[in-house]
């Protein structure tokens, strides 16, 4: 296990292959093979699909606890508005990555370019 | 067979890496894409957190918010608390849902804490993360033109001996 977590935190996770949740196919009636979906009569299941970049690595020692905190801190006096707390939210991703929670991965491909832009314009700005 | 739970964790690493290795969704869902998508602010959509746990797993599970407001386009987190009241390590595995099923197929997870086993010490409390993004693509699907809730909702089951779950991937 140990050796998987090492691993994991890294190179990541490997992509998973998955299905785009697209298919039509209909399934089986009521053996649909997923969990939610017994009842549902229609014939598009809900088809889970793996998250891109695997599973976050447990916080188990709360590290990154305080940089969650001031962002549920920030959602909450924004109204629960995402776009609001992106830079907190950056922050707590970075806290992850900073202690192996997280594989490492420029923070542009996490959706970040544009506060990464503003960070380094404000740089030079300064000079 | 006791063994086979067991082995179903190392094997489906070893499938990760024989096929997942570098491979990508195909439909775009790399990180070039998220690195070039848009965010579409005229479509705000409000995205509700549920959270279950199977009836005989002892966890403590809830969302940290009930709800977020987020644009396609754009990456979001959120947090989900879990909980392990007991005296004994319990080893639990979740799964997810998006309603509508329709919309599904736009919420992309980045990153979350689902369909790997994650194992709580007794007493122990963490976070659990969800990254994900609405694709941009949504806001051209004239099915979803009138979609402004979604809902995300996990469910935690435990991993326990001789139980399998259908992994997305693994069948």
């Amino acid at each position: 296990m140990s050796s998987a977590l090492w691993r994991r935190s890294v190179f990541g996770c490997p992509r998973w292959r998955a299905s785009d949740g697209r298919d039509e196919v209909p399934a089986p009636f009521p053996f649909t093979g997923d969990m939610s979906t017994a009842m549902n009569f229609s014939s598009k299941s809900f088809k889970p699909r793996p998250p891109d970049k695997g599973a976050f690595p447990l916080d188990h020692f709360g590290e990154c606890s305080a940089f969650k905190e001031r962002f549920m801190e920030c959602l909450r006096n924004s109204g629960y508005e995402s776009g609001a707390c992106r830079q907190r939210a950056m922050a707590y991703l970075e806290c992850r990555m900073d202690r192996q929670l997280m594989a490492n991965e420029p923070l542009e491909k996490l959706g970040f370019k544009d506060l990464i832009d503003e960070k380094s314009e404000e740089k030079h700005e300064k000079f | 067979m006791v063994g086979m739970s067991y082995a179903a964790v190392p094997l489906y690493r070893l499938y990760c890496q024989a096929t997942g290795m570098g491979g990508t969704t195909g439909a775009g869902h790399g990180s070039e894409h998220i690195e070039s998508m848009q965010p579409v602010r005229d479509r705000v959509i409000r995205v509700t957190f549920n959270a279950d746990v199977h009836s005989s797993m002892q966890w403590n599970f809830k969302p940290q918010q009930s709800e977020i407001f987020v644009v396609p386009g754009e990456t979001a987190l959120a947090f989900y608390k879990a909980k392990n009241p007991t005296d004994k390590p319990i080893i639990g595995i979740s799964t997810y849902n998006v309603i509508p099923f329709e919309a599904g197929q736009y919420f992309n997870k980045i990153q979350c804490f689902c369909f790997e086993e994650q194992r709580l010490n007794p007493q122990e409390e963490v976070d659990m993360p969800v990254f994900f993004y609405i694709d941009p693509e949504f806001v051209e699907d004239p099915k979803m033109a009138k979609v402004d809730l979604i809902t995300l909702s996990y469910t935690f089951f435990e991993a326990k001996e001789g139980q399998k779950l259908p992994l997305p991937g693994y069948q």
